[in-house]
C-alpha cells in the first residue's frame, strides 16, 4: 500500500493547486507501454554488443591465422557454450539492427506519433523474435551440415 | 574543452555510423549465405581484396565510434558519480583504443603470436 502525501501543482491557466500523490512507488504496479520495453531492450543489446567486441575480434583474428586455426573454429562450433555464445551474440546484433532501423525512420518523421511508435514497437520486436528463433532452430540444427 | 555542438554532432555520428554498419553486416550476410561451404583460403582471400580491407577499417572506426556514443550515453543516465564515472569513461575509451590498434593489425594482417 503506498504512502500518500499532498503534492502542490501549477496548472496552465496559473492555478495552484494540492493533490494527493502517492509516494513511494509500487514498482511492479507499474505498466512499461511497448515502447519503453523496446527503447530499454535497445540499449540493452547495444550494451551486450559492446561486452562482445573483443570477444569477435578475437574470432576474427583467430579465424584469419591459418587453415587449422579456421578449423579449429568449425570444431568449435560443436560445443554447446560456444553456439549459445554465438546465438547470443546474433540475438543481440538482429535486435538491435531492427530497433536501430526503426529510429532512424522516426528520423525521418516516419511512425512518429503515439500509435506509429507503438505498431513500428511491436513490428520490430515480432520480426526480431521470429529471426531469433529461426537462428535457433539454425544453430541446433543446421549448422551440423555445415560444419561436419 | 568546447562541446557545444558535441550533442549534435554525436546524434549526427551515431547515425551516419549505423547506417555505414548496417549495409556492411547485411553484404557481410550476403556473402555467407553465397558461401555455405566457406573454406580458410576463401574467406582470407576476402580481406586481401582492397575494398574488402578499407571497408572493414572503416567499419571497425564506425563500430568503436558508435560504441563510445552509446556507452556515453549509458553511462550519463546510470552512474551519478561524476569522478565514478570519469573512471568508468576512461577504462572503456582505453578498451576501444585497444580494440582499434587490435582490429587494425588483425586486417593489416600483421602475424599476431598468441602466448598466454
Amino acid at each position: 500500500m503506498a504512502r500518500l502525501a499532498s503534492v502542490i501543482f501549477f496548472t496552465n491557466n496559473g492555478d495552484i493547486v494540492a493533490k494527493t500523490r502517492p509516494v513511494n512507488l509500487n514498482i511492479p504496479s507499474l505498466k512499461f507501454p511497448i515502447t519503453a520495453i523496446v527503447s530499454i531492450l535497445h540499449r540493452l543489446s547495444g550494451f551486450v554488443l559492446f561486452l562482445f567486441i573483443p570477444v569477435v575480434l578475437w574470432v576474427f583474428g583467430y579465424s584469419l591465422t591459418s587453415a587449422a586455426h579456421f578449423h579449429n573454429l568449425a570444431l568449435a562450433m560443436s560445443n554447446v557454450w560456444f553456439r549459445l555464445g554465438v546465438w547470443i551474440f546474433f540475438s543481440g546484433l538482429i535486435y538491435h539492427l531492427f530497433a536501430g532501423i526503426r529510429h532512424l525512420f522516426m528520423d525521418l518523421h516516419w511512425g512518429e506519433s503515439l500509435r506509429g511508435g507503438r505498431i513500428g514497437a511491436w513490428f520490430i520486436l515480432a520480426v526480431s523474435v521470429v529471426l531469433i528463433v529461426l537462428l535457433a532452430v539454425y544453430i541446433l540444427i543446421g549448422l551440423d551440415h555445415v560444419v561436419y | 574543452m568546447s562541446r557545444s555542438n558535441a550533442g549534435l554532432r554525436d546524434w549526427a555520428i551515431q547515425r551516419l555510423s549505423a547506417v555505414y554498419m548496417a549495409f556492411y553486416v547485411v553484404l557481410m550476410f550476403a556473402y555467407l549465405a553465397c558461401h555455405p561451404h566457406l573454406t580458410y583460403d576463401v574467406w582470407k582471400h576476402l580481406f586481401t581484396v582492397f575494398w574488402a580491407q578499407i571497408g572493414t577499417l572503416i567499419f571497425l572506426v564506425c563500430l568503436l565510434w558508435h560504441a563510445w556514443i552509446g556507452i556515453w550515453t549509458i553511462f550519463t543516465d546510470y552512474v551519478k558519480s561524476p569522478s565514478l564515472r570519469l573512471f568508468l569513461q576512461s577504462i572503456v575509451l582505453l578498451a576501444l583504443l585497444v580494440y582499434f590498434f587490435w582490429g587494425v593489425q588483425i586486417v593489416w594482417g600483421i602475424p599476431l603470436v598468441w602466448s598466454f
